[in-house]
Order: C-alpha cells, then structure tokens, then sequence
C-alpha cells in the first residue's frame, strides 16, 4: 500500500504499525495504535505565524522503509561515553565499566524496552502529552528508536554523555525518541546532535523527556543540523523534582522548516530551570521556536534565554512564555531575547509573554531586535579587515556571550563550527 | 400624521419631534434600526449606504477569537440608539446607590452628577462651553459633533471618514460603522496650533458617552492640537455595550496628543477601535487611562506612514473584582526613520486582570527605525493576575526594537520604609502606586490630574490584604 | 525569466480572483476588462487569502480586514494594508496563463 494514502486511514497505519514493530510488551503496543488513531485524527498544528498547508507534508512518504543510501558520516568527538544511532539502528554505544558498576543505564530505547521496562513504561509519555498534537502522537506511535539514559540516585556522571540521531537520504521518516531519568539526587551531563543527510524530502518529529527527581541536576545539551530538506517538528519537555534543576543548551541550526518547543514544569518546591537557546536562519528557513516555563508549585524559578542570527530570506517566530500559576508563590521568572538582523529579507517575530496569576513573584522579560552596529563595521574595515570577516566578528561577538556559557566543551565546540558554516553560506 | 407608515420616503427630510416622540426603539439590531437612525439624523444617501454595508459586514464577521471573555454579551438585548433629547423616564432615584455614592466620595458636584448620570442630557456648563467656542472659530478649528460635521462639513468629512478604520477591520468596528451616533469632529487648519485642550466634555450633548461614538479629527500640515475626552468618575451605563471609533489623521509636521481617562461602571463591555496616522515628521501621542469596565479591549495604534513619523503610547490600566483590562499599543513603521515610545503601566487588584497586548510591526522600508516599548505591571493582591503579550514583527534589517517588561508586587522593603515612617498601610501602597504611575498622571491637565489622584485613593480602599 | 504555467485562461472569469499554486507561490490571478493581472495571495497584513477577497474595477479588497491593492501596482490603496504586495508579469499562450515568478 502507498504510504503516503496510508496516512489518511487509521487501518492502514495500524497495518504498518503492526508490520514495523514486532515482539513488543503489550502495554507499549496499545500504546502506539492509540497514538496512531490519534495522528490520522488530528488536523495541522494551527500555527499563525507558520502556515503548515503549503508545505504538503501529506506528500512525504513517511511509512516507507528507508530507501539504501549513501552512509553518513561525521566528525567523531571522539567521546568516551556516546551512543549512535543511524535511521534508527544502533550503530555503537559505550559506558566506562565504573559507571555500569554504579548502575547507570545508557541504552538505545529499543533495548531498554527489554532490559528495564518498567522504568520505559513509568516514565515514557509522562512529559509530553503525545495525544495533544498531531506530530507528537506521530512519534509516540512511529519512533524507531533513541537514547535512554538511567542514573541511580545520589550517583554523579562525572563524563559527559554523547549521543546522535542520525537520517540518511534515504529515510524518509525519521522518529527519534528520548527518555532521561535522573533519580534523585543524581548529576548528569548529556548531550544530543541531530544530523540528516540532504535529499527528497522527509519529516522529522522529535520527542525528548527529562525527568530530574528530587535534587537531581541535568545539564542537557542539543545541536541541530538537520538537512534543509528536513521538515522538522521538535519537543523536549522536562519535570524538575523538589530543589532538583535542568539546564537546557539547545542549538537550532537546520531544517527547512523548524516548529521546535521547549518546556520546562516546575511543579515541585525549589525546582530551577534555565535555557538557553541559538539559532540561526539562513536562505529560505522558516523556524518557530516557543520556549516555556510553567511555574506550579512555590519558590521556583526560570531564567530562558535566546539569541539568533537572520540571513538572506529566512524567517523566525520566537515565543517565550512565563506562565506563574496560582500559588507559584516567590516565583523568579526571565526571559531575554534578542535577535541580530544580517539581511534586508529577513524577518524576525519575537512574542515574549508573561502570564502571571500569582501576586507574589517577580517576572521580566526583554527582547530586542536590530542590525549589526555599522560603526563597529565601519571601525573594523578601517583597520584593514574585511566587510565579510567584520559582519563575522560581530556575529561572534553577539553570540559569545551565550554560547561562552555551555558547560559542556565539545557541545560548545559544534555550536561554533555550526555558526562558522551558516555564516559562510 | 400618525398614521402613516413610518418607513416611507416621505420621511427622509422634515421629521418632528412628536413623530419620534412615537418611534420607539427596540431591543435588538435589524436593517430596519439602521435605516431608522439614518432618517432621523436625515443624512445623505451616501451614509445610509455605508452603514447598511457596515451592518451586513457586522453579522457575517465572527467574534474575535482572543483577548476578553465577550461570550456573555447577547447583541439582541441592546438598544443601538437613544436620541438625546429623550429622556427615558430616568430620574435621580433610578440612579444606583453605589454611583451615587461613588459621586459623594469623589466629591463631583450637583449638576455635574445628573449629566454624568444620565438624568440629565444637558451639561450646564454653557457659558464656559460658549467662550471656548468663540476662540476656536476665530482660528478656524472646527469642533463639533460628528453628525453636525456631516451636515456642515460634508466635503472634508467625506473625505477622511472610514478612511483609516473601513468597517471590514473588525466585527465591532463594523457595528459601530452601522449605528454610530455622536462622538467629535475637529479639523484644525494648516499651521494653527491649539493652545488650549479641546475638551469634549464640555459640550452639551450626553451623546458624547454615547455607546457608539464615531470621532474623527484632522490635523493639517504644522499644526498643534490636545484632543481630551472622558472623566474619573465612573459613567453609569444602562446598556452595557459601548464600541466607539476614533480616526486622526496627522498630517506633515503636525502634532496631534489624544488624552483619555475612561471609568466606566462595572457592567459596561468598552471594545474600541482607536487609530492614527501619521505623516512625515508628524507625531501622535495617546495618553489613555482605563479603569473599571466589565471587559475593556483597546489598542490604540499608530501607523507611521511618513519618514520621521513618531508614535507614542502613555497608558493605565487599573482592573478591580470581575473586571478584565485587555489593552495597550499597535505601532506599525512603514516608513525610515520612524521611531515610537509606549509605556503601559497596569495595576490589578481585588482578582482583577489586566493583559498587555501589543504590536510593534517593522515593514521592509523601516530603515533606521526605532521602537521601545516598556510594560510594567503591579499585582496588589493574590487575587489578580496578569498577562503581558507583546508581538513584535521585524522584516527590516536595520531597525532597532527594544521591549522590556516586569510583573512585581508592591516591595515589602518600600512599605517598610513608609509605615516605619508613621503611615499606614493603605497611605504607604497608596503613595507606592502614585509613584507607579506617576509618569501617567504627569501628562494629564491638570483637573484630570487631581481627579485621577482621588479616584485611585477611592479604588485602593479596601485594595489592602 | 522563469516562466510557469499558471492556470487555464478559461477558468478565470472577469471581476472572480483566482487562487493558483505556481511552483513554491501562491499567485492570485485576476481578470477585469479581458486583461489578465498577477499579485501575491497573500496580503501583506495579516495574511490571509486575497484570491478570497473582493474585486471591485482594479481594486482587490482583503477579506479579513479590509485592506485594499491596486492589482496592477501592487500598492496599498485602502487601510489597514500600508506595505505593497509583488506583482507578476503575466503572458497568455495557448489558452493557458503563464506567469514569471522571477521577476
């Protein structure tokens, strides 16, 4: 059958389910054909600021098995602790023994199914809720495969982690799925990239769930360089447990067209959360981040922060949300976004909101928005440099700041080669 | 007479009192209210035509799907027209006690009690009205009422109107395009500047807190004019929909500043559509205080057509129990070398709720543009929320947007300050809020200045815990 | 010069906007007075649908607010729309409309 009608009929896509995935637990089965029937039921995404018609992603053939391609490759950081995946199979893993002893789990989420299903099934879905929208429940009911990560309580993971989502051409449709765990009191470092190699077009829907118990600390890195081939759909959702804290670095480089959202709740006492995101739009990208806080229980706090660059015809829509529910007493919430206009073509929304329903907290946000300071240009061509590598001083000199601020050197390292790329073409 | 049938041509031109006398309006909107209201304001052709297109605009529009709960508000139960000499049977002790006593403590006098009330149509202040009137002919400003302008003025008035909001805009746009009925004209001529404000309240027509006032006000090439509407004391409203229009033009090098301070009683819905262009080198400055309505939206906007245009926005907000303030500021720069200014300071109390809802547009030919925009909030109980949502669209390169906002209660360590100095509480966060919006009042004439500092010590009570 | 076939000359009848999809474009096609006209579907305010909207002579009016374009300029004629929309070159050939979007 045509995967691209299939998608229309809830009985063929239980079909393929059923074709793709065999030899699953029972409850993880009921799980995806509920989440199927929710995809063919659910209508776009209503976005206003990115219309979804025109991109005819009906016309992917997103059931097809992945067509033989070309293998990918790229540059190895060579890290110790990693996790790869390609279209959905893993290609190789590695923990240092001493972090197995402590009972630290990094496996792909395939196997985790196998070796620790009770936590998958405790945990999976209890962040995001698939049912709620179209690309979501796409995922929860079509992903292959992806990163599953267990710390023990009160264990710290002194190395950070790597792990990559890989496409090649020929893979169509391309459902990496995350679950993070770190048990209380735990401290982790782990990173994700995502990579696809530019052909036909294909779909991307991402889902990723951090779950820090109380007192743990996740550091959470994530560089994007999707091909512009890519039509990508991102979620990344965490909960932060009583005094427990997730950071969020997240670098957003690829995909022709971008709706990506990051969520953080804050629903136990003295949960923090910060978030930092860079983009950069080039040619004809169309990229709608939303970055959010939800602050639910007291005396919790968000600090997000953003900073992207816009080139040639690429759009951005930035919405930060603070949103304080009642009873989030001695909440901090802020926001700060700003974005640096290198192009006549480019065009720029930034929406920071703040709903606020509680008296007692304190919440700012700021956004601007302008071009490069041609009296630093100017200044800088004076000096023999020049007007491109003027442009790139400064479009370093924006970004520094944020980008300076990942903990994570290797992550911080591919965030910078990512911005040298998009600022030559 | 009374036997002829009220929808004849016949009676186009030559209505009597006594055959309105008779005519009684329905609850209610159908073409036929239109057409009622045209006849007997006896208007051109022309205007019956636009509202009857308003009208068919207005039922095929859908309700707005954001901002104010308006699910409450029934279109079938309201009355679109009063004309102003009836006096429907209202006296003194139909007023509710609670506006009555609101007069008392805000210390309005007598006769300004029964206009402001609506037991009066007159408000007798003629002499003054009378004077102000003789200095404005002899400049050549034309300050009227709209539908005297149509009459008297009907070139420039043709010209201008509906130009800048067409009632496709929005749903209570159209409305008010269909039923609309009193409200200002003023035109002031080429290089004439007003040196004193041009206050709508003092003329003598209770239509000017009509519910669908239509104003609109032309300011040519170097001229100066201070447009001031509106009172602190809370306008009691039997109809509980008020949707006006305001258009302004602001042509090259004129300056035109349009000062507001509205309080309606707490079962009133005020959704107005309030828009301004402005020339090169021209300026527009809304100065606007909202307080107390059941449901206000309002955006003020500017559209910065010329090179050099600036746009400002100055406004309150104060929302008290039940009440939702929906408001703030739409700059669009469509031109270099714009730059525009808002400032929205809100205050919620006793579980009310205020939204900032803005937009800053930058179109492709902003060059060298500038916005800041800065929104602050005050929460002064647990009770009332907040929502500050602005937008900003960028499509030039080189223009420049700044936006900042905060959501705070009043400081425990300020009232610590002040109570440790021999006031009390409710004198301390009264002092901490005239501060707040100290930038606000600063712009007001000064009468409304003085009524604004009595009517906050009036709605701060019992604003305390 | 890129030259893409839009539309049949017959589906489009004077005073009736077309809605056609050329390449990555949505092109709204019209016909007032024989002579065939080419802008931007979308409006330049709050984009929605212009193919939707009314033509009265040259004058196309956006539905959702009441904004208005010259069609054979582009310019914004009527408020709330104050930027330009893009105009096409149009050609017939063969009964067929043929519209450059390169221009």
């Amino acid at each position: 059958m045509n995967s691209v009608t299939a998608q229309k009929n809830p009985a063929d896509v239980r079909h393929l389910l059923e074709q793709r995935f065999r030899d699953e637990p029972l409850w993880l089965a009921a799980r995806r054909r509920e989440l199927a029937e929710a995809y063919v039921e659910h209508p776009l995404p209503p976005r206003q600021r990115t219309p979804l018609k025109n991109r005819k992603l009906e016309q992917i053939p997103i059931f097809d098995a992945p067509a033989s391609a070309a293998p990918l490759t790229w540059r190895d950081a060579g890290d110790e602790a990693h996790l790869r995946l390609v279209d959905g199979v893993e290609e190789s893993r590695h923990l240092p023994a001493t972090l197995t002893e402590q009972g630290v789990l990094l496996l792909s989420l395939a196997e985790a199914i196998r070796i620790a299903p009770q936590l998958v099934e405790q945990y999976l879905g209890s962040v995001i809720d698939e049912r709620s929208d179209k690309f979501q429940a796409l995922n929860g009911a079509f992903w292959q495969n992806g990163l599953f990560l267990y710390v023990p309580p009160r264990t710290e993971v002194t190395l950070p982690i790597a792990v990559t989502h890989a496409a090649t051409a020929g893979l169509a449709g391309f459902f990496p799925r995350t679950l993070i765990i770190a048990d209380r009191q735990s401290r982790v470092v782990v990173s994700e990239r995502y990579l696809s190699a530019p052909g036909e077009r294909s779909l991307v829907s991402a889902a990723t769930e951090i779950i820090a118990l109380d007192g743990a600390s996740v550091q959470y890195g994530s560089i994007q360089q999707l091909a512009p081939s890519a039509e990508t759909f991102s979620r990344r959702a965490g909960r932060v447990g009583r005094d427990a804290r997730i950071d969020w670095n997240i670098g957003e480089f690829g995909g022709g067209l971008l709706v990506a959202e990051h969520q953080t709740i804050l629903d136990q006492p003295g949960g923090q959360t910060s978030s930092l995101t860079v983009f950069f739009g080039g040619h004809h990208q169309h990229q709608d981040y939303t970055a959010e806080s939800r602050h639910v229980a007291p005396h919790t706090g968000s600090n997000m922060v953003a900073r992207g660059v816009m080139k040639d015809h690429a759009r951005s829509v930035f919405t930060g949300v603070t949103d304080i529910k009642p009873g989030a007493v001695g909440t901090d919430g802020r926001q700060k976004e700003q974005t640096l206009m290198l192009s006549p073509h480019a065009r720029a929304d930034a929406i920071p909101s703040l709903l606020i329903e509680e008296r007692d907290v304190y919440a700012a946000h700021s956004a601007s928005a302008g071009p490069a300071d041609r009296s630093a240009i100017f200044y800088l061509m004076g000096r023999g440099i020049p007007e491109t590598e003027a442009i790139r001083l400064i479009v370093h000199g924006f970004l520094a700041p944020v980008i300076d601020s990942i903990p994570l050197q290797s992550l911080r390292d591919e965030v910078w080669e990512a911005v040298e790329r998009k600022i030559r073409g | 007479m009374a036997t002829k049938p009220f929808v004849s041509d016949e009676y186009q031109y030559g209505f009597n009192d006594g055959d309105v006398g008779v005519l009684k309006f329905q609850r209610g909107l159908t073409r036929t209210t239109v057409e009622n209201i045209s006849r007997i304001k006896q208007e051109p052709p022309w205007m019956l035509d636009f509202r009857l297109h308003a009208l068919d605009v207005f039922w095929k529009k859908p309700m707005p799907g954001w901002g104010a709960n308006l699910k409450p508000l029934n279109f079938d139960d309201i009355v679109y027209y009063v004309k102003p000499s009836e006096n429907q049977g209202r006296t003194w002790e139909d007023v509710p006690q609670a506006i009555k006593d609101t007069f008392e403590r805000l210390g309005i006098p007598e006769a300004e009690r029964k206009f402001l009330a609506g037991v009066s149509a007159q408000y007798e202040s003629e002499v003054v009205y009378h004077s102000i009137r003789r200095d404005l002919q002899e400049k050549g400003i034309i300050f009227t009422d709209t539908d005297s302008a149509l009459r008297e003025y009907p070139e420039i008035f043709r010209e201008y109107f509906g130009t800048i909001i067409p009632p496709e805009d929005n749903k209570f746009a159209a409305l008010n395009s269909a039923v609309w009925s009193g409200g200002s004209f003023v035109y002031i001529p080429k290089g004439v500047k007003t040196d004193i404000p041009l206050q709508a309240y003092f003329r003598i027509n209770s239509e000017n807190m009509g519910q669908f006032e239509r104003t609109l006000i032309i300011a040519e090439d170097d001229s100066f004019g201070h447009y001031v509407e509106g009172c602190t004391a809370p306008i009691y409203a039997s109809e509980s929909l008020h949707s006006a229009v305001v258009e302004i033009i602001v042509k090259d090098n004129a300056r035109m500043r349009y000062t507001t301070v509205q309080n309606w009683a707490p079962n009133v819905y005020n959704l107005v559509t309030k828009r301004a262009v402005a020339y090169q080198n021209a300026t527009m400055e809304w100065v606007d205080g909202n307080i107390g309505s059941k449901v206000t939206m309002k955006y003020p906007a500017v559209y910065l057509l010329g090179e050099g245009a600036k746009g400002m926005v100055l406004s309150i907000a104060v929302s008290g129990k039940g009440q939702h303030q929906d408001t703030g500021a739409k700059m669009i720069h469509a031109a270099p070398n714009t730059t525009s200014t808002v400032l929205s300071k809100s205050i919620s109390q006793h579980g009310g709720k205020t939204t900032y809802r803005g937009l800053v547009h930058f179109a492709k030919n902003a060059d060298a543009a500038k916005s800041n925009v800065k929104c602050d909030t005050l929460l002064l109980d647990d009770l009332s929320t907040s929502d500050t949502i602005p937008y900003s669209e960028v499509e030039n390169a080189n223009a420049e947007m700044e936006h900042e906002a905060t959501v705070t209660r009043v400081s425990e360590e300020a009232l610590f300050y002040l109570t440790s100095r021999g006031l009390s509480e409710e004198e301390a966060t009264r002092m901490i809020v005239m501060g707040f919006i100290e930038p606000f009042t600063r712009e007001l004439p000064m009468e409304f200045a003085v009524e604004m500092n009595r009517l906050i010590k009036f709605e701060m009570e019992g604003a305390i815990g | 010069m890129a030259w893409t076939r839009a539309a049949a000359l017959a589906e489009l009848t004077d005073g009736c906007p077309l809605l056609a999809i050329v390449g990555d474009e949505e092109v709204a096609l019209y016909r007032v007075n024989g002579a065939v006209y080419a802008t931007d579907d979308l409006c330049s305010h709050a984009e929605a649908s212009l193919a939707e909207g009314d033509l009265r002579g040259y004058i196309i009016e956006c539905p959702r607010h009441g904004g208005a374009f010259d069609i054979r300029t582009g310019e914004p004629k009527h408020f709330p729309a104050f930027s330009p929309i893009r105009t096409f070159p149009v050609k017939i050939e063969e009964g067929s409309i043929w519209i450059d979007t390169e221009a």
